[in-house]
């Protein structure tokens, strides 16, 4: 066996995991499950070039490549975010026609607004000849400014016995004789 | 009438008449003014009256009676009310003096108006010695009460006179007051009597009595209650949530603890399939109810046992768990009903979504519940839900909530989205099970799938179809319900559904056909429309099976139905008819005899053998249907091995340049042999292998990882000793 093929399939597994949301496989000589198994939905996959990290208020235009595994049908795709960004319209929503090729880019441009790690969601849909179809959702993250490390969950607490928990707060009634 | 008189009648007339005496101002011609006449003088007395004009009442008690006095001008001096005798009238009340005989007293009023005019009134009244006892009463003759506890009596005493001094005394150590009775503190049970004593001024008196019973304060108390979570259902049509159809529900199977005011744990208990539970705790202590998201049921005999957490993966892999206040457990038992919100605040979600990992369990408590009826022993290992508001369909790292999607992700752990407005699936039944599924294969059953993306109606590797339909069907066996339904989008608004119960009979490689044949296995009742009626026990019985887990064949909807069979030989003949309208022509393990190649003949047979020693074996791995996953990227064979060295070769015989022929070598789904050599024209392996049956999965490398460069390529393997 070459040791540099190990390697390299092996960061090939982590590049697919990382960038298309599909599982790999790893060579060791153990039995184990290291796959993903994912909930069912659209076979599309994606890979973008949008740069690591950004600053604030600037224009940035980078482009979605989104891989099916279809011959025939429609790919419809929106993009949604929330207020720290702005999508200019033209590029929110886009359709490819599945039966001539399987790989379909577009490009998207947008403002971020304000510092932080934001998401630009891209809801996909493949739908078949008949009109059936099936979805997946992908979330492109977006750093802008300097990454900052995410605060802990206010509720989360130490027990007495070193377990850790999310404390949430019930709505409760109480009846006494 | 003299001059004083008169100027003051024309004063007040002329003040009366003022545009009428503006005539005298000015001299004329001469003419003579006549005044107009003097108002007649007033000679009309105030009249005064008592309502009634008489009383009876007894002494130092009072009585009412209403004086009215008016006049024709006014009233100017009075009325004024004088009484004989030692009585007094006040603002409409006589009251009486004491007296130990009877008497009578007169009352006179007396007004005068501005002329001089008098008016009067008698009130006669009648006062008789009071000889009537006050009426004294607690508002229950009996009361029990624990030791040290207080509680309200109303104690009321009312007099004809009035009531002078009202005292109460209790036995063995009771006291009251104020409408309070204090128990004493006491071990055992006590009785006593609180006496009540109402005088009047006339020394009349009674007594009320409030007999006591104080009991020992109990060795603990009661707390029972329910822990419920507010369910958003789907929309039907929609396939989005429909938060304004939100249900409350019970929470089944959930650990609920007793928590101490420093945290320590007093009792624990396990909600039953209602969300209902009891525990003990101390009377008069701080307690607070805790319900942690988990399910955990340990083994014994006859006992099934189960573990089931939801995690933070984003926060140090906390259990979340839902908090009651910190209130007095009392003396009696008491009732706490603690409900998870949704957090929704109608067009997003406002506040912590405390129910998300109880709608993730109870799902899962109906699987297991429904797997154990037939199988009382049954052990599931460990399994975390992963769950975080922060869970996005980014893939990297997940403890920053990066989980690529919802998905199981092995060693028991199912990672669920919580995105709001891209993907959340926490509400999404279907979706939960289906990964519950992949763990269940996992941890107590066999699935070979090798992941990966998959949609029904693709062509995929048979271990995909497999283990992605099953998830399909356990979804749709779990819920009774064969829609499969996922939401997504702004507001979790949108969604897609997946019919299990469709018939579909593409074939073996159909994620579909597997779902609806494991489906169809199940399903019973008006809407079942074949002839399999197995239930979830011989489903789950074929499952975990270990002639089914240990089988060499690599596991398909083949060596299912292989087991399903062997367990239900009556139904056998059944079986293989039900499945050959599915498009299934083979129930054997291996596939041996299936007909249905998916489109290309290099399918089939499933499992090619080949001899060792014996003649190379062609197979051929292709794209034809997309990459790693799909049917044909990887080609199965089997073969029988010895104790001993063999070498395993396989040679490109066709195909583009620069392929890379790689197998995996498995017995009885245990990997046992990989080569992944960097030759792009033939892979060879020599390793010493345990006696028995083994299958290959053998694949040209760019159909299964490096995307760039996919294609269809064949070779010959052999495998020789």
């Amino acid at each position: 066996m070459n040791i540099a093929k190990i390697i390299f399939k092996s960061l090939l597994s982590i590049s697919i995991i990382g960038f298309a949301s599909v599982s790999a496989y790893a060579s060791d000589s153990s039995k184990d499950l290291n796959s993903t198994y994912q909930k069912p939905g659209a076979d599309i996959r994606h890979i973008h070039n949008l740069k690591s990290q950004l600053s604030r208020g600037g224009m940035e235009t980078f482009t979605l490549t989104l891989n099916e595994g279809y011959g025939e049908g429609a790919l419809e795709i929106s993009l949604g975010t929330n207020e720290n960004l702005e999508i200019f319209s033209t590029s929110k929503q886009a359709s490819f026609d599945m039966s001539k090729g399987k790989t379909h880019t577009m490009d998207i441009s947008f403002r971020a607004k304000k510092d932080g790690r934001h998401f630009i969601n891209v809801f996909t849909r493949a739908v078949n000849p008949s009109g059936q179809f099936q979805t997946r959702v992908f979330s492109i993250p977006v750093q802008v400014g300097a990454k900052v490390p995410e605060k802990p969950h206010p509720g989360l607490r130490t027990l007495q016995d070193g377990t850790k928990v999310i404390e949430m707060k019930a709505a409760e009634e109480v009846i006494f004789d | 009438m003299n001059i004083k008189t008169l100027l003051q009648s024309t004063a007040i007339t002329v003040g009366g008449l003022a545009i009428v005496s503006c005539g005298g101002g000015g001299g004329g011609t001469g003419s003579t003014v006549t005044p107009p006449a003097p108002p007649p003088p007033d000679t009309q007395a105030p009249s005064l009256e008592f309502n009634p004009s008489s009383l009876t009442v007894v002494s130092t008690g009072t009585g009412s009676s209403t004086l009215t006095a008016t006049d024709n001008v006014g009233i100017t001096t009075g009325p004024n009310v004088s009484c004989t005798n030692g009585g007094d009238y006040s603002d409409g009340v006589f009251t009486a003096p004491e007296t130990s005989e009877t008497l009578t007293s007169e009352c006179t009023a007396t007004a005068s108006d501005a002329a001089g005019n008098e008016g009067s009134a008698t009130l006669t009244v009648t006062v008789n010695p009071d000889t009537t006892a006050p009426v004294v009463s607690f508002s229950v003759a009996n009361l029990t009460v624990n030791s040290g506890q207080t509680s309200e009596v109303s104690l009321t005493a009312t007099d004809d006179a009035a009531v002078t001094s009202l005292t109460t005394t209790c036995t063995n150590g009771g006291s009251f007051s104020d409408g309070v009775f204090t128990a004493p503190t006491i071990t055992t049970t006590t009785n006593l009597v609180c006496t009540a004593t109402a005088t009047d001024a006339a020394g009349n008196s009674a007594n009320a009595t409030l007999n006591v019973t104080v009991e020992p304060l109990p060795d603990d108390v009661k707390i029972t209650g329910k822990i419920s979570y507010e369910l958003v259902p789907l929309n039907t049509s929609t396939n989005g949530l429909d938060y304004g159809a939100t249900v409350q529900r019970g929470a089944p199977g959930i650990t609920v603890q007793a928590r101490n005011a420093a945290g320590g744990i007093i009792d624990t208990a396990v909600t039953d399939g209602n969300g209902d539970f009891s525990v003990s705790v101390l009377p008069n202590t701080d307690v607070r109810i805790v319900a942690r998201a988990e399910m955990l049921q340990e083994a014994s005999t006859g006992t099934a046992g189960w573990n089931v957490k939801v995690i933070d993966n984003t926060n140090q892999n906390a259990v979340y768990e839902l908090t009651g206040d910190l209130l007095s457990s009392g003396v009696s038992d008491s009732i706490r009903a603690l409900t998870a919100q949704s957090g929704w605040g109608g067009s997003s979600y406002t506040s912590t979504r405390a129910a998300a990992p109880f709608a993730m369990l109870a799902p899962t408590y109906v699987a297991i519940q429904k797997m154990i009826a037939d199988d009382p022993d049954a052990v599931f290992p460990e399994m975390k839900y992963n769950w975080s508001i922060n869970n996005r369909a980014v893939s990297g790292n997940d403890s920053a909530g990066d989980i690529g999607t919802s998905s199981y992700k092995g060693n028991g752990n199912v990672y669920i989205l919580g995105d709001e407005d891209s993907d959340t699936d926490e509400y999404d039944d279907h979706v939960v099970v289906h990964e519950w599924g992949h763990y269940f294969e996992d941890q107590m059953s066999r699935s070979d799938s090798i992941g990966g993306p998959h949609s029904g109606g693709q062509k995929l590797d048979m271990r995909v179809a497999m283990g992605e339909g099953f998830g399909n069907a356990l979804s749709g066996m779990v819920t009774d319900d064969p829609f499969y339904r996922d939401s997504y989008g702004n507001g979790q608004s949108q969604g897609f559904s997946i019919n299990v119960d469709s018939n579909d009979n593409t074939g073996w490689y159909d994620e579909r056909t597997t779902a609806g044949v494991l489906y169809d296995l199940y399903d019973r009742g008006t809407n079942d429309d074949d002839g399999m009626r197995f239930g979830m026990g011989p489903i789950y019985a074929a499952f975990t099976a270990t002639s089914y887990s240990d089988h060499p064949a690599f596991s398909s909807i083949f060596s299912y139905l292989a087991e399903l069979k062997s367990q239900q030989q009556d139904d056998a003949a059944a079986i293989e008819t039900f499945a050959a309208e599915r498009g299934i022509n083979s129930t054997e393990n291996y596939g041996a005899g299936e007909t249905n190649n998916g489109g290309l003949a290099s399918n089939l047979p499933i499992h090619k053998v080949v001899e060792v020693n014996g003649d190379a074996v062609e197979i051929c791995s292709v794209d034809d249907n997309g990459d790693y996953n799909k049917l044909g990227n990887r080609a199965f064979l089997k073969f029988t091995a010895t104790a001993a060295s063999h070498t395993l070769t396989m040679t490109k015989t066709s195909g583009p340049a620069a392929r890379d022929p790689d197998f995996v070598v498995y017995k009885s789904g245990v990997r046992v042999q990989v080569s992944q050599g960097s030759g792009d024209t033939s892979e060879t392996l020599t390793a010493t292998l345990s006696a028995g049956d083994h299958v290959i999965d053998a694949y040209d490398y760019p159909n299964v990882g490096d995307q760039d460069t996919p294609g269809d390529s064949c070779y010959n393997f052999t495998i020789t000793r």
